[in-house]
């Protein structure tokens, strides 16, 4: 087995036992055992960063060309978002969610081809990097605001897991989404300018660019409802969920159920 | 009054409302491109009003959406201008959410530029240019561009994966900019951007061997025949049917020459020499007799010229938005670390 493919299965099984760690917690209630979850987290990020540095090494460019690489940079990026959650405020169980949306996305992204294709010139440009890398931060933050948005809605209803407040998971949710905004519109601008030197039109009205103007609206948007008292709480809850819905369906349904011409739809 | 009004127009509802309803009409809205493709696929080709204009007739309940978000973002701008002058207003106790406020400007001057680019932008693709040739920018009086040498860039496997042309922008007689360009390298003169689209290979005449010397027959040459008479080529088509009324595309398909014969004792000819049916029995007469014919061919660099006056707007709201960004995520981690002393959770 080639270090590659150590490094990928290595962080896969990493991940499913940092989440094996997490349940265990929240069943026991034993700190060492989150400490143990949040140290297995911290061996599967490293071997992921270590397994996407040698493949963007190899490849001479950020390898996010095809459906394999983007799904694994999602979930790289998805790691990150988490760890500095984890890092910042400690989330404990919060974690357990996005985590299983992790194993998910390296579910997916496995059993694919992870040798990345040769770079055709009209991908070869620092804008492109720029471009995906802020994408997929974005979206990852998008989806911490999600798995934020849903411990909200069951906080309440469980005893099971031990969450941080109300409150505290509702100013969590305000800062992934912050965050993703930022994140989404430097992806949007450096998209737009490449955009402009390849095609001559800084907007395209492809469905894929559509969507994505779209979803940068829809949480500016969502930026400003953390301001009025009546949109917070389950509403904003709600907002986010359907936000990453928007997301998702942007990322992976426009592929499958439209034709887009974007350069990676 | 005038004070509820002011107040509705810089309400942050209002900026809520705004943007949800844009992004569920514009999303249930697109999903129509899904149903006429033929139709949406050429949005990008034309400016908006321009692309608007055009297939106003084929504009059904399936476009309704474009207007209709349009007149939303509209909307959602003024709600925008107003929030900017009201912040300006009240700079002195609100300067610490300048980065806010540069974000919320770049997205002001944006729609202006888009919309700009919109009523006054051009665009044109697939201006076939020969090396050495020169054509006129379309829509742009007095432009020019001159090809100066074209090389497709070809993969392993044959298939062309850049082209690169170099090419000279002229305004008359007067270089304004030369440039190579190719995929990502596009040349740029104030609001006009000059990019590669993609090539072609047109015949452009045919050689040939006439009395044991090899000649070419293309527009504008000229040819030596016996006892002092010369055939000069004043035109050339691939299909003569074409030429004739029906639509070509530039296909060889029944290639012909228009040629003028000039004998010294005579007054000059017009004649047409239609390749498959051979040369006219003057033309033979004059000492005429072409043999073993093969098509000459000329490589064509397609390139898109487009122009947006909107354009430098855009980068400027763009470069707003970006140090908008930068400055409120600090002004947003500065409001966390003294509103939350304590950011564990446990
Ligand atoms: C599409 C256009 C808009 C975009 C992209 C946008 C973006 C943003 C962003 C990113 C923030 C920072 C949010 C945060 O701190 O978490 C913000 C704050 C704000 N926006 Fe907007 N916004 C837009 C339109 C508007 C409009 C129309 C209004 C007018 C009501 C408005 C009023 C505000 C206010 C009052 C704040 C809070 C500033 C503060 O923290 O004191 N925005 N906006």
């Amino acid at each position: 087995m080639d270090i590659n493919a150590l490094l990928l299965n290595g962080c896969f099984a990493l991940y499913c036992l940092s989440v094996t760690l997490y349940l265990a917690h929240a069943c026991l209630r034993w700190s060492k055992l989150q400490q143990l979850a949040m140290g297995t987290v911290v061996l599967a990020f490293s071997c992921q960063t270590l397994s996407l540095g040698l493949r963007w090494f190899a490849a001479g460019y950020l390898p996010v060309t095809n459906l394999f690489s983007t799904v694994f940079f999602f979930s790289w990026a998805l790691g990150a978002t988490y760890l500095y959650f984890e890092w910042r405020y400690r989330l404990a169980s919060a974690g357990l969610f996005v985590m299983l949306l992790n194993i998910l996305l390296l579910y997916i992204a496995l059993p694919r081809d992870p040798t990345p294709p040769a770079l055709i010139p009209m991908l070869d440009t620092p804008l492109f990097t720029l471009h995906i890398a802020c994408s997929f931060l974005g979206y990852a933050l998008f989806a911490m605001a999600f798995s934020l948005a849903v411990l909200y809605l069951i906080q309440r209803k469980t005893a099971a897991l031990p969450l941080p407040t109300r409150n505290r998971l509702q100013q969590l949710n305000e800062e992934a989404i912050f965050l993703g905004f930022c994140f989404f519109t430097l992806s949007m601008l450096f998209g737009s300018y490449w955009a402009y030197v390849a095609w001559g039109y800084y907007f395209s009205w492809d469905i894929k660019a559509l969507w994505s103007a779209l979803i940068w609206l829809y949480f500016a948007g969502m930026c400003h409802a953390k301001f009025i008292r009546s949109w917070q709480g389950s509403g904003y809850a709600w907002l986010s969920i359907l936000g990453f819905a928007l997301v998702l369906f942007t990322y992976l349904g426009i592929g499958l159920l439209m034709k887009s011409n974007h350069p990676l739809a | 009054m005038f004070r509820q009004l002011w107040k509705l127009c810089c309400s942050a509802k209002a900026t809520i409302v705004l943007t949800s309803i844009t992004t569920l009409i514009a999303v249930l809205g697109s999903t129509q491109a899904m149903h006429n493709p033929r139709l949406f696929n050429t949005m990008d080709s034309k400016p908006l009003l321009e692309w608007w204009q055009l297939y106003i007739q084929q504009i059904s309940y399936s476009t309704v959406w474009i207007p209709l978000c349009s007149a939303l973002i509209g909307l959602l701008w003024f709600n925008t201008l107003c929030c900017c002058i009201d912040w300006l207003c009240h700079l002195r106790t609100r300067w610490k959410k300048s980065g806010e406020y540069l974000i919320h400007l770049g997205f002001i001057l944006v729609v202006i530029a888009y919309a700009w680019g919109s009523i006054y932008g051009m665009r044109s693709s697939n201006n076939s240019i020969a090396a050495g040739e020169i054509i006129a920018i379309p829509e742009q009086a007095g432009y020019f561009l001159r090809l100066n040498s074209f090389q497709p860039q070809m993969a392993p496997s044959g298939r062309p994966i850049d082209m690169l042309s170099n090419v000279t922008l002229l305004k008359g007689d007067h270089e304004l900019k030369t440039a190579t360009i190719r995929f990502n390298h596009p040349l740029t003169y104030g609001d006009l951007i000059i990019l590669p689209g993609s090539y072609s290979q047109q015949v452009v005449g045919f050689s040939c061997l006439l009395n044991q010397q090899q000649v070419e027959l293309k527009p504008g040459s000229t040819i030596q025949l016996s006892a002092g008479a010369s055939l000069r080529v004043v035109d050339f088509t691939p299909d003569i049917q074409s030429r004739r009324g029906s639509a070509g595309n530039g296909a060889l398909r029944n290639p012909a020459f228009l040629l003028e014969l000039k004998e010294a004792s005579h007054e000059n000819k017009s004649l047409w020499y239609v390749v498959r049916r051979g040369a006219p029995k003057q033309l033979v007469a004059a000492g005429f007799t072409p043999q073993r014919l093969a098509p000459l061919y000329t490589t064509y660099s397609q390139l898109t010229i487009n122009r947006d006056p909107g354009a430098p707007l855009a980068a400027a709201g763009a470069i707003a938005m970006t140090l908008g960004i930068l400055l409120s995520l600090r002004s947003f981690y500065a409001k966390r670390s003294r509103t939350s002393g304590n950011n564990k959770l446990s």
